[in-house]
């Protein structure tokens, strides 16, 4: 893989994953203080 | 070779950050960003009155309403859904429930197809209080009214009746397997104050301490306030959502409603959240239920309801439900 070619797979790789991660922070913003208390703490994990 | 394993890493430092939030918070989002998905949090095709195999108190009533009364409409809070579909089950004339396009259904976003001139509507607290205020409503039953929405009623010029007519226990909860089942009153508020930050500071294991809370307005945040006394945390702490969480509910929506296995109601004081310990008073924190309506509402057959309410056949129906009524 030539330098040139490895860069731009990074660089796509980071921009989706920023992507990805944003609008999953950005939906949890939204979501969390209004979602239902009863399922959020049923769905708790405990070991 | 390298270049790979760098794409690769970097790849997987972007999954497995997800894969963290995903795990530990979206996963437990049980519903959307929008407010009006919390309100629709009740199954309310379990209690459609008149329809076989509804789960209602069918303990028959000697006060009967016919097609040609004028038939007071009635709107709830979720968690008293089953008590006034009951009164309609047993006082009103079948087919005064209606729905729009005719059969019912709850498969949209604002709730269920209740058609306008039906005797039986479900808007929740805060809608429901608000058609009450504005007279679409006739009888409201609800937890007492927050400040805000007295203060929104006498805006508009409206007195209003509140008459207790059953009682509830406000209970808190914690995942099944918190190894916490009892609190006491101050340890509760100094959670809910921001005081007590750990489990185990309260008996629990080391892990931090989540408490969530309720939309402002809904009937579970005003008991909740009232509780609290007005000191209390305002919103739900980022900080902390990672932690254990606490919650708080009305007894009878948590246990018989919802009934969610994965959930446990707490003592308080070392006293359990049960009919036997409201009735006696032994559990701290019981609160009446209410019937709302105008004090200028001219329909005769509202006061008729609310009178039955509280005579020993609206008692008894109150108990059948689940609740604990006034005086039995």
């Amino acid at each position: 893989m030539s330098d040139r070619k490895f860069l731009r797979v990074l660089l796509g790789i980071v921009i989706a994953g920023l992507l990805l991660s944003i609008c999953h922070v950005i939906y949890i913003i939204l979501a969390y203080p209004n979602s239902s208390i009863i399922y959020y703490i049923s769905k708790e994990l405990w070991l | 070779m390298k270049k790979k394993l760098i794409l690769l890493a970097t790849a997987l430092i972007f999954v497995a950050f997800n894969a963290f939030l995903y795990v530990n918070v979206t996963r437990k989002l049980g519903n959307n960003y929008s407010t009006s998905s919390q309100l629709k949090m009740v199954d309310v095709g379990r209690y459609l009155p008149f329809e076989d195999g509804s789960e209602l108190a069918r303990t028959g009533s000697s006060l009967h309403f016919s097609e040609t009364d004028d038939l007071p409409v009635l709107d709830g809070a979720a968690a008293l859904v089953p008590v006034y579909a009951s009164v309609i089950d047993n006082i009103y004339p079948s087919g005064c429930v209606t729905y729009e396009g005719g059969a019912f259904s709850d498969d949209n976003l604002y709730g269920e197809n209740f058609a306008k001139d039906s005797a039986m509507q479900y808007q929740n607290t805060i809608r429901g209080f608000d058609a009450t205020v504005d007279g679409s409503v006739d009888l409201f039953f609800t937890a007492y009214p927050s400040k805000e929405q007295l203060e929104s009623a006498a805006e508009k010029g409206v007195e209003l009746n509140i008459v207790p007519v059953g009682m509830e226990a406000f209970v808190f909860f914690v995942n099944t397997k918190n190894p916490v089942d009892d609190l006491s009153i101050d340890e509760i508020r100094g959670i809910y104050r921001g005081e007590i930050k750990n489990w185990n500071e309260v008996g629990g294991i080391n892990r931090t301490i989540n408490p969530l809370l309720r939309i402002k307005g809904s009937g579970s945040q005003t008991m909740m306030e009232k509780f609290m006394e007005g000191d209390m945390i305002e919103k739900r702490e980022p900080s902390s959502v990672f932690g254990a969480s606490i919650g708080y509910s009305f007894r009878y929506y948590l246990s018989g409603m919802v009934a969610n296995s994965d959930v446990k109601m707490l003592c308080v004081n070392g006293v359990y959240p049960d009919a036997d310990n409201i009735k006696n008073g032994s559990y701290p924190i019981s609160a009446n239920f209410y019937v709302v309506y105008r004090k200028d509402n001219s329909n005769e057959n509202v006061i008729k309801l609310v009178d039955w309410l509280l005579s020993d056949e609206g008692q008894t129906m109150i108990e059948k439900c689940g609740y604990v009524g006034l005086h039995m």
